[in-house]
């Protein structure tokens, strides 16, 4: 398992938009993805559960991927979240 | 023959077939399955499967903002999480629609209790994801559609439920609720549609196919029109006709008084679709940009923003206006909640630093157009 944190870099933090960029990413990897802020964690393949977080700009969240793929989509999912995902 | 009053929306006359947009059904949340989990199961399975293709094929025709909307719609229709718990509900007894309709209501209380105002206006987005689904379990279409030309009636027409709507075919619009300045009356002038809202016990009274003339200018609906409503309703279109035709004379002239003052004569928009329109009925100009009407789906970006107002500046090729979006009052924007106030168009002095858009921009600086700021 890898894991990473990382601060929120879209201006709207993780909106509908974002987020749903975010997901489809995630959906490529076999690996099992996951977002935390503070206590809660949430699966990173459901567009739902990805904006019931809450997530704002700025905020730091711990992407973890377990799988095989883990390598792979820690490097690309991490700086997309890093970014301006739009 | 009968004749219902309403609100004047937009200007102009039409007569034709009402096609009749009656709104879904409420789900039995506590509907129990007659059939096996499995096949249950399956049933849900292939609706969402159908509610995916039926956004794939909006989102390949929309653009902007309201390509990014249907984006997330799909995802939140395409949620594995969202299934998963659908199809526990299932496994426990419910039908598929019930257990759909559980699961989105729950992700919606969820969304709506948070902090950001934006994220908690989602929480509709995912009723009507839910919607989608039971939408393809019912074997119904959500889309409002027309096959031929007709007069669209229903009891309110969201933004999205008009994506996919063939405007060539739209005569008029009909609704019960509604006022003569929201989005639907805007649009409708934009449009050159004539549009009456705010017809109180309208579905009632019309059927599908039914003859209905739509009277923009006076407000008032006519239901199966006799031989002598047929006669005026016709006389007075081959006036406006006529009135058309007089004028086209002076569409691509500069504008100028009798005695030789010059006027430009500018248009008002709030939409692409309109600014080709400006152009095309010879507008010298936009004197006012509605930009909020571009924020009907939520708040956009700053570069959608911009993209948008390139768009609109590139398709004109003369003077344009932009006005800072006018939000609250009439014109709520989801994922803004603007707290209702008395007097929301009331202008004073000691009570705001000028008019309203400027008011909200400048107490929210972050709603602002980036051709504002700075």
């Amino acid at each position: 398992m890898m894991e990473r944190k990382v601060t929120l870099g879209s201006k709207s933090g993780l909106h509908a938009r974002p987020a749903a960029v975010f997901v489809q990413n995630a959906k490529g990897f076999q690996s099992q993805v996951t977002l935390s802020k503070n206590e809660k964690t949430v699966n990173g393949k459901s567009i739902l559960s990805v904006l019931s977080l809450g997530a704002e700009q700025g905020d730091q969240v711990i992407l973890k991927v377990n799988g095989d793929d883990a390598q792979l989509a820690i490097d690309k999912l991490a700086p997309l979240l890093e970014g301006d995902l739009g | 023959m009968k004749i219902l009053h309403g609100i004047p929306a937009a200007p102009g006359l039409a007569i034709g077939p009402a096609h009749i947009i009656r709104p879904a059904p409420p789900v039995d949340v506590t509907a129990q399955r007659t059939v096996d989990t499995a096949v249950e199961t399956a049933r849900m399975e292939r609706a969402i499967g159908q509610a995916i293709a039926n956004l794939d094929r909006l989102q390949s025709a929309a653009s902007g903002l309201t390509a990014d909307m249907l984006a997330a719609q799909r995802e939140m229709v395409d949620d594995p999480e969202l299934k998963e718990g659908a199809d526990a509900l299932i496994a426990a007894g419910f039908t598929a629609e019930a257990a759909i309709t559980r699961v989105a209501a729950d992700y919606a209380e969820q969304l709506a209790s948070l902090p950001d105002p934006y994220l908690a206006a989602r929480a509709e987005d995912v009723r009507e994801a839910g919607r989608r689904i039971v939408t393809e379990l019912r074997g119904i279409s959500l889309e409002v559609r027309l096959e031929r030309s007709g007069i669209v009636v229903a009891q309110d027409l969201a933004p999205a439920e008009t994506v996919g709507l063939d405007v060539a075919l739209l005569q008029a619009v009909v609704t019960e609720t509604g006022s003569a300045t929201g989005h639907l009356a805007i649009v409708a002038q934009g449009l050159g549609i004539p549009a009456v809202v705010g017809v109180a016990g309208m579905l009632e009274q019309a059927d599908e196919g039914t003859t209905l003339i739509i009277d923009g200018d006076r407000g008032t609906v006519t239901i199966a029109p006799d031989e002598a409503s047929r006669g005026e309703m016709e006389k007075r279109l081959a006036t406006a006709q006529g009135e058309r035709e007089i004028l086209e004379v002076y569409r691509d002239r500069p504008g100028m008084t009798a005695d030789g003052i010059r006027i430009e004569v500018f248009a008002n928009i709030g939409s692409l679709a309109e600014a080709h329109k400006a152009v095309e009925m010879g507008a010298e100009g936009v004197g006012l940009f509605r930009t909020e009407l571009i924020a009907a789906n939520g708040l956009p970006a700053e570069e959608a923003q911009h993209a948008i107002y390139q768009e609109v500046a590139a398709v004109l090729r003369r003077p344009l206006i932009v006005r800072t979006f006018d939000i609250g009052g009439d014109k709520p924007v989801p994922g803004l909640e603007i707290p209702a106030e008395a007097n929301p168009f009331f202008r004073l002095a000691w009570d705001s630093p000028g008019p309203r858009p400027t008011r909200r921009s400048l107490s929210a600086p972050d709603t602002r157009p980036p051709a504002s700021r700075g």
